[in-house]
């Protein structure tokens, strides 16, 4: 269709049929004022302070919702146009208390600025104002609803794009107001604590409690970090004043969460100042810990280190290395490790997530997720199985919303009905266990009913023989004896999968545990490879990872038989490179796994451990084997920011710095490399990880001499071909998603759109086994818990921050308590 | 034939799910479809039972 | 075969008057004398004359009973009925006619009336899906069946007929673009909720002839390619609701809904939406956000709901009195017969409710172009007690008011839009010099400040500060800058407000000032309210040289502040005066005038 041409002030400008008024004025830089306008909700011509005047129509026209026709000749700040916004704002002052002097948003309010703007300095009437009580219930914020302006703007962020639906209007007339239904508090409502009101309010209505009387907007300082808790890595602003942490929001243009945070990211960071925090370098002197000074601690250390390599060999050491730290920290960890002379490093978080890599492994040659986060929203249709992104990624629950407002199928298959299941065209209530043989059907219907993709299969996959001929006897029927789902409506979820352009597939790393994990991904592979869904934008398989850097951990080689970027211990040139760059001799035997040792007890060969930032006693208890092999222990550090219960069993502690304290890199689950600037100082005498790590490397005779973070990640760059064109500087203006091979390469958004990394996509036939003991409600009850949150690792810091009692009963709801 | 909806005899097809087009205007003016006096007289009867005045009915 | 019908009113009015006993006594007596089975009794719908209920018409024998009491019942039935002879003393009779009148063709209230959309009102058993057919029902549903859809776009276009909800938009045109737009799926919606206050021109057609609206609906569906209505039915209505229920049951038996209907490859189901209590649900948009399950909130427009209505769908929203009409139109030669009615710009008929301080109230439909002055001295018998005509209300909350200057002004869209007012939904609230101005602008004003959903600032905020002036200068705070603050805010709202709630709330005090600004003057400036309306503004005050001492005011009023002994004029004390108004109602000789506070001390704080 041909663009339509308008005047706007004077001014000829060509748009797209459909343009608002509001969106062509903003091309031309005409500044209209709006309230109720919001680019993620859909118009909704209620404030009336976007009104402009449009010659020959009847009364002035809402220009956020009008759109323009072909000739029509617009005036944003016309004489007419100037009253009925003053009339306006007019109105608006006159209910509205005119407390700027200690509100919180006085300097960064709308209602302010264009009463500024309008030269409306009090109102012409003065009449009834409304009374309305605070609802200061909740630990999170405040909401004045005498300051509110009804635009609406919060309600359609709960109900629309997050889809909690705490609040609506209520009431109506001179009484109108915003809240929760029946007037209950927001805390006892729906309310998910996001945030995502608080950030949008243009007034001061939403206030946070914990910024309040701690800094006016513009004595705060933004500065841009990453989240610590999951692998999502929204881009937050750390709110700081006098080197004071008080508040967070989110980067608005970014494609990781484009202004969404959750829970976690908005109001979790208050674990920063728990007096839990380690401010000291500790060591264990008959059962109790005294506080050293750094050269004692590193000087125990050192020497600790070289007495149990001499004495056991230098496979008695072994490092477990953060998933939550950032990559240069990663980095350091693991060169250290191997300049000690052994590949014994791993992460314990990842074997959680092993089973799900393997898999991914064996369909494509790498577990490296195939598209971004921003694609779902634009999906035809997205298939989520095991997962519950409301409750553990809600940003990528926010982008499935959006995908199913545009038009995108949705299926829900869960043994529960989560949340998304409100909005989903097939909700399948499987049986818990039975997500293999439910998938496996779900291929049977497409292969019988001509759906799949054959074109891709012929080019891009091998293997598809054998798995058809396995999928035989997965027919809907056959699988309803264990899912409990009817064929229609396995049929009709299954046709709607395949019928899509672009269609993705969301699970969770510990899907459906008493399955499997890596059988239940190949079967997902293998619906993903028979429907051609993978090489192209807003298809694919997403399996977010729990923590914030397993990526990046993963990334940095802190793996037993890789180095950086997956390359071989066993490839020679690699080696060869490593060696030269780092100056020392790398062994050529893998390391042992995390599992492996933490899972052998008395009999492993490790003696002495260095634990980064893991707490492997909080995951499998106090009395478990692991706590109990840890206890036992020749000697045991570890560099945590808190005393948890496994720094408690250690022989040395060192007290590191927190997130916002330090300047790092994280790699999210969909590859993006994104910088986090520090803002405050980190308490005592705790210090940056990267610091730590190379102090001890130099008292361990490694003389690294390090400027800082950014000249580990180059060094990082220069020998991880996928890292290859990624630098600060590039990382400045924005994340990078690798494979990011050299400098100007834009970084690659989604995978396998010429190969997979292991050439051809691998058919994989799994076949469901029921589970050996019959699934009581307990173990039922087990896997929904342990589905949902895997975040073992973030509960050190969600426990000591406000958030703790809101996720732990949040925790309950999904075990069914 | 209690009302217009009943059959006036066997040779009316008229139900739901098997409809006449001719149903509303055979109600008052019919049978359309065959002639018999005695399914006018039916109709009448019917009619005649509320037609209040004259003028009651109009075709 | 009956003797005789017996067609009582049943609806509202009578209602409240007790037309129920009235039928209970009737049949009470019936039994009694054992001749219950020779007479059909309907308790229909409604003949219009609601000032002389409760009115049972006899057919075939054609007379019109009215004013009527359960004690009546015994002398109806052994007079009329058994011995044939007509009880004069139960016809009409009034200032208008010379000897009582018979039938509706000696009753000067029904002269100029022409009876479209209540055709079968009050001569139908509503519940009788036979009698509708008989009186032509279906039959332009059938003509519909074999025709082109835009072809009946086109007649109804033809026919003139403008939506009767109130903006009176071309109901043809409004089909035709829904006809136009694409889209498997498609609805036909009816608005039932007639908000404005003491409206019931819908509500009697829907308890009257809800079969009407069935066919219309129907007709609609086939010309714009739905095959799905709803019915959005106010709650306060539920006799309607219960008529409609019973109809939609009956079309479904008689194959007039559903599937394949009459054969044609043609389907209609219709659902019933129950309104919850929100004038701003008559709104179009807000109407469908409340059956989509939502919060009665207007939305913007575009896009307009021909193009995206209910659930994103191409739809047609249409008034129940304009659905009322399309089966008069839509039948054979339909559309030029309802064009010969009228004026040029709006054709066809209107229901009117006629109320305040007339002599006839009650409904009445009458032709297009009739003026008001025939509407309130021929039709409504002229205003009550021998007052002066001082205004009427047209449009309830969101119309204006029409002074006596502008009495020969014809009744039709545009005209009355020009003078400020609106057609509405055709309430007619007619005023004598006792009515306040300033009194009714705040009346409506705070009905829809009430009314207002919230969610736009210049309705939410500014009709609430509307009011508040308004009130202020009821109480005598007025200063005289309030009536450009008013008016200046009424534009403002006008032009800045997002739905028609919003957009027409401020007419009433934009008309008031226009024709009455002097009386607003005298409120602000005078301290005076010569209606006597506004309490804190006037007193009453006894003439002494006409009262002649007879002490029905003394009696009359419930604080004791008249003294007066018989024989002896009386007087008001002042202080203790409520004026509430009692001993005006008593006094025989007009004697109590209404006069401008004296001194200022009297104006209490």
């Amino acid at each position: 269709m041909s663009a339509i041409n308008v005047t706007i002030d004077g001014i000829e400008i060509d748009v797209a049929p459909g343009t608002t008024i509001l969106e062509a004025a903003r091309q031309l830089d005409r500044d209209i004022p709006t309230f109720c306008y919001d680019p993620e909700l859909a118009p909704n011509g209620a404030c009336r302070i976007c009104v402009v005047e449009v010659e020959n129509a009847r009364s002035l026209v809402a220009s956020c919702v009008a759109p323009v026709a072909p000739g029509m000749i617009i005036h944003t700040e016309s004489e007419r146009v100037i009253k009925a916004r003053k009339g306006i704002l007019s109105l608006l002052v006159a209910n509205h208390p005119l407390v700027c002097i200690t509100c919180e948003r006085t300097g960064s309010c709308k209602l302010q600025d264009y009463c500024y703007r309008y030269g409306v300095a009090d109102s012409e009437f003065s009449g009834e104002v409304k009374e309305l009580p605070d609802d200061d219930t909740n630990a999170f914020f405040v909401r004045d609803m005498n300051k509110c302006i009804l635009c609406g703007i919060c309600v359609g962020k709960c109900q629309d794009v997050v889809g909690a639906g705490a609040i609506d209007f209520t009431r109506r007339g001179f009484i109108s107001n915003v809240g929760p239904p029946f007037e209950d508090s927001i805390e006892d409502s729906t309310c998910v604590f996001c945030g995502l009101c608080i950030d949008s309010c243009p007034v001061g209505a939403l206030i946070p409690k914990y910024g309040i009387g701690r800094g006016r907007p513009w004595q705060v300082e933004r500065v841009r970090a990453v989240c610590p808790y999951c692998s999502v890595g929204c881009n937050i602003y750390l709110h700081v004043k006098d080197n004071d942490l008080i508040g967070v929001s989110p980067v608005e243009n970014n494609p990781v969460n484009r202004g969404h945070l959750c829970i976690r990211g908005k109001f979790g960071w208050d674990y920063l100042k728990s007096d839990d925090r380690l401010t000291a370098p500790l060591v264990k002197s008959n059962g109790v810990f005294i506080e050293v000074s750094w050269e004692e601690a590193l000087g125990l250390i050192a020497d600790n280190f070289e007495e149990i390599r001499s004495h056991y060999g230098v496979d008695a050491l072994m490092g477990l290395c953060s998933p939550k730290t950032t990559n240069e920290e990663s980095y350091l960890f693991q060169k250290l490790i191997r300049s000690l002379g052994t590949n014994n490093v791993d992460s314990y978080t990842r074997h959680c997530h092993a089973p799900m890599v393997d898999g991914m492994m064996k369909s494509f040659g790498s577990a490296a997720m195939t598209n971004s986060i921003e694609e779902l929203s634009t999906t035809g249709a997205v298939f989520i199985v095991g997962a519950n992104p409301y409750e553990s990624h809600p940003i990528i629950s926010n982008r499935v919303r959006e995908a199913v407002a545009g038009g995108a199928k949705l299926i829900v298959a869960d043994p529960e009905p989560i949340e998304l299941v409100e909005i989903a065209h097939h909700y399948l209530p499987l049986k818990p266990g039975s997500a293999i043989a439910l998938v496996n059907a779900m291929a049977h219907i497409i292969l019988e009913e001509g759906l799949q993709d054959q074109g891709f299969i012929d080019k891009r996959t091998e293997g598809f023989d054998a798995f058809k001929a396995a999928i035989t006897k997965y027919t809907p029927q056959y699988a309803a004896e264990f899912t409990g789902i009817p064929e229609e409506e396995l049929r009709g979820a299954a046709r709607d999968y395949a019928a899509a352009e672009n269609a993705a597939i969301i699970s969770t790393a510990g899907a459906d545990k008493y399955a499997g994990n890596t059988d239940l991904v190949l079967a997902l592979a293998n619906l993903a490879l028979l429907t051609g869904n993978l090489g192209k934008e807003s298809a694919g398989l997403y399996l977010p990872y729990g923590e914030n850097n397993l990526q990046g951990v993963s990334d940095m080689g802190a793996l037993p038989a890789v180095l950086t970027g997956y390359q071989s211990l066993n490839d020679k040139v690699v080696r060869e490179k490593f060696e030269k760059a780092w100056g020392i001799t790398i062994s050529e035997k893998p390391g042992q796994t995390a599992a492996e040792v933490l899972g052998n007890g008395e009999k492993s060969t490790v003696k002495s451990m260095y634990i980064l930032d893991e707490n492997p006693v909080s995951c499998s208890g106090e009395s478990s084997e692991t706590a109990d092999f840890l206890r036992n222990l020749e000697f045991l550090v570890v560099q945590d920011i808190f005393m948890t219960e496994t720094a408690a069993l250690a022989d040395v502690v060192l007290p590191a710095a927190a997130f916002a304290e330090q300047l790092g890199t994280y790699t999210n689950t969909e590859r993006r490399v994104q910088l986090s600037q520090p803002a405050v100082d980190p308490p005592g005498e705790a210090y940056p990880g990267w610091a730590i790590i190379a102090e001890l490397a130099d008292w361990l005779g490694f003389k690294w001499n390090y400027d800082g973070p950014e000249e580990i990640f180059k060094e990082i760059a220069s020998l991880t071909p996928q890292y290859g064109g990624i630098s600060y500087e590039r990382l400045l203006e924005k994340g990078l998603q690798w494979p990011c091979p050299e400098e100007g390469h834009p970084g690659k958004k989604f995978l396998y759109d010429g190969r997979f990394s292991r050439g051809l996509g691998r058919f994989t036939a799994v076949e469901y086994e029921p589970p050996e003991e019959l699934l009581n409600e307990h173990q039922a009850v087990g896997i929904k818990k342990d589905r949902h949150t895997c975040r073992c690792q973030s509960e050190s810091m969600s426990k000591r921050s406000v958030i703790n009692k809101y996720e732990q009963a949040s925790k309950q709801n999904v075990s069914g308590n | 034939m209690e009302r217009f909806i009943d059959h006036c005899c066997e040779k009316c097809t008229h139900t739901k799910s098997t409809p006449c087009k001719d149903f509303v205007v055979c109600c008052v003016e019919g049978p359309i479809c065959h002639e018999d006096p005695s399914c006018e007289d039916k109709r009448k009867a019917i009619i005649d039972k509320v037609a209040i005045n004259g003028q009651f009915v109009i075709c | 075969m009956y003797e005789k019908h017996l067609m009582i009113c049943g609806a509202t009015g009578c209602l409240s008057s007790g037309s129920y006993s009235v039928e209970e006594a009737l049949v009470e007596e019936l039994e009694k004398q054992g001749i219950k089975d020779k007479y059909r009794l309907v308790m229909g719908g409604c003949p219009g004359f609601c000032e002389v209920g409760p009115i049972i018409v006899v057919y075939p024998d054609e007379v019109f009973y009215c004013r009527l009491k359960p004690k009546d019942m015994a002398e109806l039935v052994e007079k009329h009925l058994v011995r044939g002879e007509i009880v004069e003393r139960l016809l009409y009779k009034g200032p208008d006619v010379d000897v009582p009148a018979r039938f509706y063709d000696s009753i000067p209230f029904y002269h100029k009336q022409k009876f479209n959309v209540l055709r079968n009102s009050g001569i139908i058993d509503p519940e009788s899906i036979d009698e509708y057919i008989m009186r032509g029902g279906y039959r332009a549903f059938t003509r519909a069946m074999g025709m082109d859809p835009a072809l009946i776009c086109e007649e109804v276009k033809q026919s003139g007929l403008r939506g009767r909800g109130g903006a009176g938009f071309s109901t043809g045109l409004k089909w035709e673009f829904t006809n136009k737009a694409s889209g498997p799926k498609k609805y036909v919606v009816c608005n039932a909720d007639e908000g404005d206050p003491g409206a019931f021109m819908d509500r009697s057609i829907l308890e009257g002839d809800p079969h009407a609206i069935l066919e219309g609906m129907l007709i609609c569906g086939k010309a714009i390619g739905a095959d799905e209505g709803y019915i959005y039915c106010r709650a306060e209505y539920p006799l309607a609701i219960k008529r409609l229920k019973i109809a939609i049951e009956k079309a479904e038996v008689y194959g007039l809904l559903g599937e394949n209907i009459l054969g044609y490859d043609f389907n209609f189901k219709i659902n019933i939406k129950e309104g919850a209590g929100a004038f701003v649900c008559g709104e179009e948009t807000a109407l469908l956000a409340s059956i989509e399950g939502k919060r009665g909130m207007p939305r913007p427009r575009p896009p307009f709901p021909a193009q995206s209505g209910l659930f994103g769908k191409p739809t047609t929203i249409n008034n129940v009195e304009t659905l009322a009409n399309i089966p008069l139109i839509v039948k054979e030669g339909g559309a030029a017969e309802f064009a010969k009615v009228g004026t040029e710009g709006s054709k066809g008929t209107k229901v009117f409710a006629l109320a305040g301080k007339i002599r006839n109230t009650g409904l009445c439909e009458v032709p297009m172009g009739i003026t008001i002055r025939e509407i309130i001295y021929d039709v409504g018998g002229g205003i009550k007690g021998g007052r002066e005509f001082k205004a009427v209300q047209a449009g309830g909350p969101s119309g204006g008011c029409i002074p006596a200057e502008q009495l020969d002004l014809p009744i039709d869209y545009d005209s009355l839009n020009q003078a400020g007012a609106i057609m509405g939904s055709g309430g007619l609230v007619v005023m004598d010099e006792r009515t306040c101005m300033v009194d009714l602008a705040r009346y409506f004003l705070s009905f829809t400040q009430k009314e207002s959903c919230g969610k736009c600032t210049p309705c939410r905020e500014g009709t609430k500060r509307m009011l508040e002036i308004l009130n202020r200068i009821a109480e005598g705070f007025g200063k005289p800058e309030d009536l450009d603050t008013l008016d200046s805010l009424a534009i403002s709202i006008k032009d800045s407000s997002l739905c028609g709630l919003g957009q027409t709330c401020p007419n009433p005090v934009l008309s008031t000032i226009r024709y009455f600004r002097n009386e607003y003057e005298e409120h602000i400036i005078d301290h005076y309210c010569r209606a006597g309306v506004c309490k804190e503004l006037f007193n009453f005050r006894i003439d002494e040289e006409k009262c002649t001492g007879c002490t029905a005011c003394v009696r009359a009023c419930p604080v004791d502040a008249i003294r007066g002994e018989k024989k002896e004029p009386h007087e008001i004390i002042q202080e203790l005066c409520t004026r509430c108004g009692s001993c005006v109602e008593k006094c025989r000789q007009d004697c109590i005038m209404i006069t401008q506070v004296g001194r200022k001390a009297d104006v209490s704080n």
